[in-house]
C-alpha cells in the first residue's frame, strides 16, 4: 500500500512540468544568454529515442534495482521492456509497475507563475533562477506541485542547464495523504544532435505519512545508450 | 479478579496492597514482592512499592529491562520511570543514583526496605512512524502499558517491574490493588480472593514478564478445547467490538490449531488480550501482538473484523511450540539488559507464521489456491527486504539499527524458508514426515527448560531430518543465497501461473487514488476520474460525493488514516453501507462489497505425477 502511493507520487515529480521563457530573462540577458534557454520543449523526454533505465528504489534499509529498455522502434504499448529485478527475473507485479509508472503520458504543460521568479544565485560560472507554478495551470492530480518551487542551475558560460530541481516549500497533500518531504533533482546532458536536453539522472526523495507511519524512500533514474 | 459490592476506602486498599506479607498465602522470605496500584493514579501514573528480600551485599543495582523476548528491538522501560526512591525500615531515604535510564544503584542496600516509584505508560508516548525503523524508539504497542484511570490499564510487566542485580531466578509476589468493576485477563491464577485485588506469584523474573495483564470491564469469553482453557478478553476504545462477537471465530480457530498440533501442545491456560485502538492520533498506534508462553497482548483497531483476530492469534498461539517447546540459551537465559540475540528467527517467526497458514490449508479453512496465493504473496513482500542477507546473521544483528529494518522479513521470507525445509523433508520421507514432524523431534530433545546451544541448531536439524534439509539450510539460511521457490514448490506438483489478488485499499486501484479532499479540509470526497473502481460502480458512487459515514462510522476530514483504514481489508461480498452527501442530498449506498482486483504471480497445481507428495504437504 505504501508502495502504490510512493509510485503515484513518483509518477507526479517525474512529469513535473516546468520553466517557460519570461522574468528570468533580464538575468540571463546579463550573461548574454539566450532566453530560450529555461524552454521547456528543449528538456521533455525524447521519445524517438531507444535508451536503457536503471531504476533504483531505496527504502530504509532495502533496495531494489530495475533494469528496462525502452524502444522507440515498437508500438507505444509494447515500447517497455523490464529485464530485471535485482538481477532475476521481475514478478507480474514489477513489471506492471514499472510499465504504467514509465509508460504514462506527461501532464499537460504548466504555466510559471510570472510573479514567482527570483534569482537565487548570480556568480560568475553560474545562474540559479527558482519559481513556482501557476496552480490553475495544474490538474487536479498534481495540484500539490503549487506548493513545490523548482530551480533551474545555469552554466553561464555554456549557457546550458545542468540541474533541475523541486523542493517542497510546505508539507504536502496529495489525496488524503500526508508528504512531509518531495524534492527532486535531475542532471542534463545537452544533445547537440537534436539541440535538446537529454535526462542523464532523476533523484526522487520523499517521506509519505501513511496510517501513522512515516516512509521515507529515494528514487534515482539513471538513462543510457541513447539511440536513435 | 472478582467483581464486589464490598468498597473499602481507598487508603485500606492501598495498605493491603502494600502488605503483602499479611495475605493468608504464604510467600518465601526470599521473593521479590511488588505492589501496583492501580486506583489512586496520579496524572496517568501509577505508582509501584518494591520490596526487595533482604540484601547482602553493600550496593545493589535495580534494573527496568531495555528489552524483552519477542520484541527484537530496545524498548528501554526504564524511560517511563519517575520519582524513584529508596526507603529504610523507618521510612527515611537511602541515596540512589540513576546510572541509566534503567538502572538505579542504591548504596547502603542492606537497609533497603522498599522502592517506590510512578510508572507513566507507553501508549501517550507513541510517535508516528514505524516502531521497525532505523531510528524509532517507540516501544510497540502490544509491548506497552497504558494507564487510563479507572478504564482501562494494560500491564505488560517489564513496563511495571524490574528486578535487581543477579536476582534473575528469585520468586516474585505482585500484588495488584484495582477498581472493582475492571476484570483482569490474563494467563496467571490469582491467590487472592478480594473483590479488588489481585496477588500472582512468579518463580522467577522472566515470568513475570511473560505474564502481561489487562484490566478492563468485563467483556471476556472463555471456552475450553480439550484440556486447555482459553480466555479472551476485550477492550474497545470505541465500545464497538466485544468478546462474544469474537469468539466463535476465535473457537473454530483454536479447535482447529489444537487438532494440526496434535500431542505437540500440552499448553492448559491461554489467555488473548485484545485492545481495540480507536486509531486516533492519541491512541496506540502499534497494531499487531506480542507473543507470551501462555497468552497474547494484541492491538488492533477499529474497525475490527473476527478475521483480525485470527490472522493475529493464529501466529501467537504457534509460538507455544517455538521458541516456548525450542528455544535457544539467549532466549532462556534472557539478559534483559545486554542481550544477546540467537541467529534462528528464521526458526522462532518464520516457522510459527509458516503454521500459521499451513495449519488453515490442513484444517480445511481455507481452500488450496488460497493457501498458494498467501505464499506467493509472501514471496512478493519478501522482495522489498534484502534478499541476499545471511538470515542468521541478521538475526544475530537485529538490535543493530541498520539490520532492525529488516526485521519484519521474518515473517515473509522465514516463513518461505520454512515452506521450503518442509517440502525438502517431505520429498526425502516420500511425503511421511513433514516440519511438524520436525518440531516434535526438536521438543522430545529438548523441551521448555532444555535450550539449545545456537550452534547446534543446524547439525541437529540436519542429524534428524537429513543431509537434504541441513544443505538447505546452510546454503539459504546461513550462507544468504536467493531461493528458487518455484523450484521448490514444483516438487510438490505447482506450476506458476498469473491470478488475480484483491487490492487491500477499495479508495485505491492501479496506483489510482479514489479518494480527495476539498481545498479547506472539511469534507472527504470521492475522485472518480474513471470507471475502474469496480467497489465505487457496484454501490454508485459518484464522482465528489462528499462521505459521510463508512459502515456506521462517522468519517473525520482530520483523520485521514482512519478513513484510509475503513476501506482497508474488506471481505469480498460482505454488507457494506455508505452514507454520502450528494448535491446538498443526503443518500445512503447498500450493498456487498465488490473488490478490486490486479493480476500478480501465484503458484496452481498442475502436476498430478506429484499428488500424494502434494497431499502429504497440505493435509498430513
Amino acid at each position: 500500500m505504501k508502495k502504490i502511493l510512493i509510485q503515484a507520487l513518483v509518477l507526479f515529480i517525474g512529469h513535473q512540468a516546468i520553466a517557460q521563457k519570461d522574468a528570468a530573462i533580464s538575468a540571463l540577458a546579463k550573461h548574454n544568454l539566450d532566453a530560450s534557454a529555461l524552454d521547456e520543449k528543449l528538456r521533455v523526454k525524447p521519445t524517438d529515442y531507444s535508451y536503457d533505465l536503471k531504476e533504483t528504489v531505496a527504502t530504509e534499509g532495502s533496495e531494489k534495482v530495475i533494469l528496462g529498455h525502452y524502444d522507440a522502434s515498437k508500438p507505444e504499448e509494447d515500447r517497455w521492456t523490464v529485464i530485471s529485478s535485482d538481477d532475476q527475473e521481475p514478478s507480474t507485479t514489477e513489471i506492471k509497475r514499472f510499465k504504467k509508472e514509465h509508460g504514462k503520458q506527461p501532464y499537460p504543460p504548466a504555466k510559471i507563475d510570472d510573479s514567482s521568479y527570483k534569482v537565487e544565485k548570480d556568480e560568475p560560472g553560474t545562474l540559479v533562477i527558482s519559481f513556482k507554478l501557476d496552480p490553475a495551470s495544474l490538474v487536479a492530480d498534481n495540484s500539490f506541485i503549487k506548493d513545490c518551487r523548482s530551480y533551474l542551475t545555469i552554466d553561464t558560460k555554456t549557457g546550458k542547464i545542468i540541474k533541475a530541481e523541486s523542493v517542497n516549500e510546505k508539507p504536502l497533500k496529495v489525496k488524503t495523504f500526508n508528504v512531509p518531504v518531495l524534492n527532486s533533482y535531475s542532471e542534463l546532458t545537452w544533445n547537440e544532435t537534436e539541440k535538446k536536453y537529454f535526462p542523464k539522472k532523476d533523484n526522487i526523495n520523499m517521506t509519505i505519512k501513511l496510517l501513522g507511519q512515516e516512509v521515507a524512500t529515494t528514487t534515482i533514474l539513471e538513462y543510457s545508450n541513447f539511440k536513435k | 479478579m472478582k467483581a464486589s459490592s464490598l468498597l473499602p476506602s481507598l487508603g485500606l486498599l492501598y495498605l493491603c496492597s502494600c502488605s503483602v506479607s499479611k495475605t493468608p498465602h504464604g510467600i518465601s522470605k526470599d521473593a521479590v514482592q511488588v505492589s501496583i496500584d492501580l486506583e489512586k493514579v496520579d496524572t496517568d501514573r501509577v505508582r509501584v512499592k518494591v520490596m526487595p528480600p533482604r540484601q547482602k551485599s553493600g550496593t545493589v543495582a535495580y534494573h527496568f529491562p531495555k528489552i524483552i523476548p519477542g520484541t527484537y528491538a530496545i524498548a528501554d522501560y526504564g524511560r517511563y520511570i519517575d520519582d524513584i526512591k529508596a526507603f529504610k525500615k523507618d521510612g527515611s531515604e537511602l541515596k540512589i543514583t540513576r546510572t541509566d535510564s534503567n538502572t538505579i544503584v542504591i548504596d547502603n542496600a542492606r537497609q533497603l526496605a522498599y522502592l517506590s516509584y510512578l510508572v507513566n505508560d507507553t501508549f501517550d508516548n507513541e510517535t508516528s512512524g514505524d516502531p521497525f525503523s532505523e531510528k524509532s524508539k517507540t516501544i510497540f504497542s502490544p509491548a506497552g502499558t497504558n494507564i487510563d484511570a479507572g478504564k482501562y490499564f494494560l500491564l505488560n510487566m517489564a513496563g511495571f517491574v524490574g528486578y535487581f542485580t543477579d536476582q534473575l531466578e528469585k520468586p516474585y509476589r505482585i500484588s495488584i490493588s484495582h477498581p472493582e468493576g475492571l476484570y483482569g485477563t490474563t494467563a496467571m491464577v490469582d491467590r487472592d480472593n478480594k473483590a479488588n485485588t489481585d496477588v500472582f506469584d512468579l518463580p522467577r523474573y522472566p515470568e513475570v514478564v511473560d505474564h502481561p495483564i489487562m484490566y478492563a470491564p468485563a467483556d471476556t469469553a472463555a471456552f475450553r478445547v480439550d484440556d486447555m482453557q482459553v480466555l479472551l478478553g476485550v477492550y474497545s476504545r470505541r465500545g464497538k467490538t466485544h468478546a462474544s462477537d469474537l469468539r466463535p471465530d476465535l473457537e473454530k480457530m483454536v479447535r482447529a490449531q489444537k487438532r494440526f498440533l496434535g500431542p505437540i501442545n500440552d499448553t492448559k491456560k491461554y489467555a488473548v488480550l485484545s485492545y481495540i485502538s480507536s486509531g486516533g492520533d492519541d491512541d496506540a498506534k502499534g497494531i499487531g501482538a506480542l507473543e507470551h508462553n501462555t497468552s497474547t497482548s494484541a492491538v488492533f483497531r477499529e474497525p475490527m473484523k473476527a478475521r483480525d483476530l485470527i490472522h493475529v492469534i493464529s501466529h501467537e498461539f504457534f509460538h507455544t511450540i517455538a521458541p516456548l517447546k525450542v528455544h535457544s540459551k539467549e532466549i532462556h537465559y534472557f539478559d534483559f539488559n545486554n542481550p544477546k540475540m540467537s541467529q534462528h528467527l528464521w526458526f522462532y517467526e518464520g516457522i510459527t507464521e509458516y503454521f500459521s497458514n499451513l495449519f488453515q490449508v490442513n484444517q480445511g479453512l481455507i481452500n488450496d489456491n488460497e493457501f498458494y496465493d498467501l505464499m506467493a504473496r509472501k514471496i512478493e513482500n519478501s522482495h522489498n527486504y534484502n534478499d541476499k542477507l545471511s538470515f542468521t546473521e541478521m538475526s544475530r544483528n537485529v538490535l543493530e539499527p541498520k539490520m532492525k529494518v529488516q526485521y519484519p522479513n521474518v515473517y515473509e521470507k522465514g516463513a518461505l524458508i520454512a515452506m521450503c525445509l518442509d517440502i525438502v523433508i517431505r520429498e526425502q520421507t516420500q511425503g511421511q514426515r513433514g516440519l511438524l514432524w520436525l518440531m516434535g523431534e526438536l521438543s522430545k530433545k529438548y523441551g521448555a527448560d532444555k535450550p539449545f546451544d545456537d550452534d547446534e541448531l543446524i547439525p541437529v536439524i540436519t542429524q534428524i531430518a537429513g543431509n537434504a534439509a541441513g544443505d538447505f539450510l546452510k546454503t539459504h539460511v546461513v550462507n544468504g543465497e536467493r531461493i528458487p521457490y518455484a523450484d521448490f514448490l514444483a516438487k510438490v506438483g505447482l506450476k506458476k501461473q498469473v491470478v488475480p489478488f484483491p487490492e487491500p485499499i477499495v479508495f485505491i486501484s492501479q496506483d489510482v487514488a479514489y479518494i480527495k479532499t476539498d481545498s479547506t479540509n472539511t469534507h472527504v470526497l470521492a475522485s472518480v476520474p474513471d470507471e475502474s473502481n469496480q467497489f465505487y460502480q457496484n454501490l454508485g458512487i459518484r464522482d465528489n460525493d462528499i462521505f459521510l459515514e463508512f459502515n456506521g462510522i462517522p468519517i473525520d476530514p482530520k483523520d485521514l488514516n482512519s478513513i484510509v483504514y475503513l476501506g482497508y481489508d474488506l471481505d469480498e461480498g460482505s454488507p457494506v453501507s455508505v452514507k454520502v452527501n450528494r448535491a446538498g442530498q443526503e443518500i445512503e449506498l447498500k450493498g456487498s462489497v465488490k473488490l478490486n482486483y490486479e493480476d500478480a504471480d501465484s503458484f496452481r497445481f498442475g502436476d498430478p505425477g506429484r499428488k500424494d507428495l502434494h497431499e502429504a504437504w497440505l493435509r498430513k
